[in-house]
């Protein structure tokens, strides 16, 4: 990691509040080498407990502890790091864009919509579109994939669009140990005329309600156009 | 007469290794004394210093507890403390160690005078305040100085979730900016 990548790193944990933990290991794996950077980082730390109301272990330190995970990983993370440290420091830079948009959860990773089954796909059709199509009592799945393993408690939740406004839709949502999610239906679970599906991904506190899931939050939103096929 | 703190994580199991969740109770039970006795009680002013030491500290705790080596039938935080000082005293050097004094009386709050710099940094703050909207100071004062969650200062404050969130981002967007200006960073 250089000055650069620390800095971006040592901003976003204060705009954000904290960072997941392996970014949050790597920074101080740079910090314990470098002076110029330890000292950016402290005044930051300085500015988030003037906010904090300057107690003498404020709410923000706390977090951002926790945050960083329970002592034991880290400490099982450095002894990695002194045989992997080049490439960890590779990849907690590629990995600035997962930082949490929500200070109290480490973040997500970023999640990808894969759809299976859906009338072409059953009938083997090479061709793929972004639409899933279905006939009649065709059943799909909707898959989430975190583009690496996520930590912690991952859940999805989904809503059909309409003209009256946004409906949350009672789906069954499974998940796997390492945060991928998947939505089973058939056809003839969805509600007449829709049109597209929207699915929230988020830690399963944050996750939004149907008037806000089209407002910014902390959640990942996907959306699949669906057509139903006469 | 027994010291036993029957509420205590690290008697959850027993003899034999903690499990993950003990480590996490232990942590986030104890984390906020480590801290003051760094921060407050030692007046360790540097933050990235003062979570190194607390990082090993509990380190060295869990190895103490999976080792055998913490009876516990006995409270934890005053070997924690004891386990954190000396890690300070360690890292810090003499000045540390200068105010230690005997395993259960270890200093939580203050020794000494005052930062000579608290008036001018009280001000800032009050200046920064002066910029932010009623709102933002609402949120400021439950989520930043009260530790409430988003959920906890909307209701306070009458806000969405979503407002509150965004709240957040503006008043730490614009503290950078306010406090950058006025050579805080530098």
């Amino acid at each position: 990691m250089n000055h650069e990548q620390a800095t971006t790193l040592i901003e976003t944990q204060f705009e954000q509040g904290s960072l997941p933990p392996h970014q949050s290991q790597a920074l101080r794996i740079h910090l314990r080498q470098c002076n110029a950077c330890r000292a950016k980082y402290d005044r930051f730390a300085d500015l988030e407990d003037l906010l904090s109301g300057d107690s003498h272990a404020p709410a923000s330190q706390v977090e951002r502890m926790i945050a960083m995970g329970v002592p034991r990983e880290a400490r099982s993370f450095r002894s990695i790091v002194r045989i992997a440290a080049p490439v960890l420091a590779i990849a907690a830079a590629a990995m600035i864009a997962f930082v949490s948009i929500d200070g109290a959860s480490p973040a997500l990773p970023e999640y990808q919509l894969v759809k299976r089954g859906g009338a072409q796909e059953l009938r083997g059709s090479a061709e793929q579109t972004e639409v899933l199509r279905l006939s009649q009592g065709t059943r799909f799945e909707l898959i989430l994939r975190p583009g690496v393993p996520a930590e912690g408690a991952v859940a999805a939740r989904a809503f059909i669009p309409s003209q009256g406004g946004v409906q949350a839709w009672d789906a069954k949502v499974e998940s796997s140990s390492d945060g991928a999610l998947r939505i089973t239906a058939t056809q003839a679970e969805l509600p007449a005329g829709v049109d597209r599906i929207l699915i929230a991904v988020a830690r399963p506190d944050d996750l939004p309600s149907a008037s806000e899931v089209e407002t910014k939050g902390p959640w990942q939103l996907f959306e699949q156009r669906v057509e139903v096929l006469p | 007469m027994s010291r036993a703190i029957h509420s205590d994580p690290a008697n959850k199991e027993g003899e034999g290794t903690l499990d993950r969740g003990s480590y996490e109770d232990i942590y986030r039970t104890y984390l906020p004394d480590v801290l003051r006795l760094l921060r407050g009680g030692l007046r360790i002013k540097s933050a990235f210093d003062v979570e190194e030491i607390c990082q090993e500290a509990f380190i060295e705790f869990f190895d103490q507890c999976d080792r055998g080596n913490f009876d516990r039938s006995r409270p934890i935080k005053p070997y924690l403390l004891r386990i954190a000082a000396n890690r300070a005293a360690r890292k810090m050097g003499k000045a540390s160690r200068e105010v230690l004094v005997g395993d259960d009386q270890l200093p939580l709050e203050p020794v000494g005078p005052p930062d000579t710099d608290e008036h001018e940094r009280a001000r800032l703050l009050e200046e920064f305040r002066g910029t932010l909207s009623k709102e933002d100071n609402g949120v400021l004062h439950h989520h930043f100085v009260e530790g409430a969650t988003q959920q906890k200062t909307g209701e306070a404050l009458g806000l969405s979730r979503d407002q509150v969130y965004r709240a957040i981002q503006r008043i730490r967007q614009l503290a950078k900016t306010f406090f950058g200006e006025r050579g805080w960073f530098e």
